[in-house]
């Protein structure tokens, strides 16, 4: 899409902004058409970044949230599992027997081991998925091109622009 | 930090060094360990030995009254004799004899049987060998060491002075790993007490 617009007109529009082309006003004939002055201004660039929606946000947020959830899950096992196996763990003689107690100790270690293991794997996956859906997820920038110009004319100027997105 | 939540998270599976614990109830031991049947602690499999008797533990001929061991002569208040039996597979019952002297004017035994949590468990009687018949069995001891490694039961029973008795240690066939350990050894400490 390209559009033109003209902005205002400026009597007298300053010159010293346009720079020198050779180019001498004074001898162009009274009366004539105005003169097209060749500007060496850069495009002006508008990027306006993507807006994600509210319920992309939402998604993104309860998958990365469920992945939290199930590491806190995790590493209460994995607490625990340590704990139960700092407990029954022996390096010198105790001098105490082994018990079902302690048995049943040494199985917890185990299963919460295990259980840490999943809900580890659950989480990361989840947080790994959440990461992966931001990215993927990413709203398209919109870019505007402006391109200026400057019709000199007797009497003023005409300052304007045309732009593309 | 990081290194402290490292370690924190690490490390999850017990690790227990052959001969840190004893052998518990059945010969129970941690996984991959077994009963040593000469210390009674757990050591890893291939390393154990069987259960032995240690000499003079084990007398042949004591499962009846007539071959009972003899206990030495004891006064009226006597101090403590322990005697380190063993009672291999097969054998049901260890006794022992003892006589109460007949210038007290009153007795009381007190037997206290100890032996290891991890083989079959045993039980001791207190007999009258004149009528032949139990006159008591043991109970929880009052006064005990509380080692968890170890069961210890107690007779503390007022006789009559001037009698004869025996005290008999009975397998139970409890305990006994499903026959896989049914054997134990044990100390019997006998003495004799003015009954109060």
């Amino acid at each position: 899409m390209r559009l033109a617009l003209v902005l205002l007109v400026v009597p007298r529009l300053a010159l010293a902004d346009v720079p020198d082309d050779g180019i001498r006003r004074d001898d162009a004939p009274p009366g004539n058409a105005p003169v097209q002055v060749p500007l060496r201004h850069k495009d002006i660039v508008v990027t306006t970044p993507g807006e994600r929606s509210t319920k992309n946000i939402a998604i993104l947020a309860s998958i990365a949230g469920a992945g939290a959830l199930f590491g806190g899950l995790g590493v209460y096992f994995n607490l625990d599992s340590r704990s139960a196996a700092d407990s029954v763990s022996a390096h010198s003689p105790t001098s105490t027997p082994w018990t079902p107690e302690r048995q049943a100790t040494y199985d917890r270690a185990h299963d919460s081991g295990v259980k840490a293991g999943i809900f580890y794997g659950i989480g990361g996956a989840l947080i790994i998925g959440a990461v992966v859906g931001l990215i993927a997820t990413v709203p398209a920038s919109e870019t505007t091109v402006i391109h200026p110009h400057i019709t000199v004319q007797p009497g003023g100027a005409t300052l304007g622009g045309s732009w593309s997105f | 930090m990081r290194r402290l939540l490292l370690v924190m998270l690490a490390a999850c599976s017990p690790t227990i060094t052959p001969g840190s614990y004893l052998c518990g109830a059945n010969a129970s031991c941690p996984p991959n360990q077994v009963c040593d049947g000469v210390t009674d602690s757990c050591v890893l499999k291939g390393t154990d030995m069987p259960f032995t008797c240690e000499m003079g533990t084990e007398v042949p001929g004591d499962d009846t009254a007539a071959g009972a061991r003899q206990v030495p002569p004891l006064q009226c208040v006597s101090p403590p004799f322990t005697a380190g039996g063993c009672m291999p597979s097969g054998d049901m019952q260890d006794w022992f004899k003892l006589q109460t002297p007949s210038v007290c004017s009153s007795v009381a035994v007190q037997a206290r049987l100890v032996y290891p949590v991890a083989y079959e468990k045993l039980s001791l009687e207190l007999w009258d060998l004149t009528m032949n018949a139990p006159i008591g069995t043991d109970v929880p001891c009052a006064q005990s060491a509380n080692d968890p490694a170890r069961v210890e039961r107690c007779i503390n029973l007022t006789v009559t002075p001037g009698g004869e008795y025996g005290l008999v240690v009975k397998a139970t066939s409890d305990g006994d790993c499903g026959g896989a350990c049914d054997y134990n050894r044990y100390d019997l400490t006998v003495q004799l007490a003015t009954p109060g």
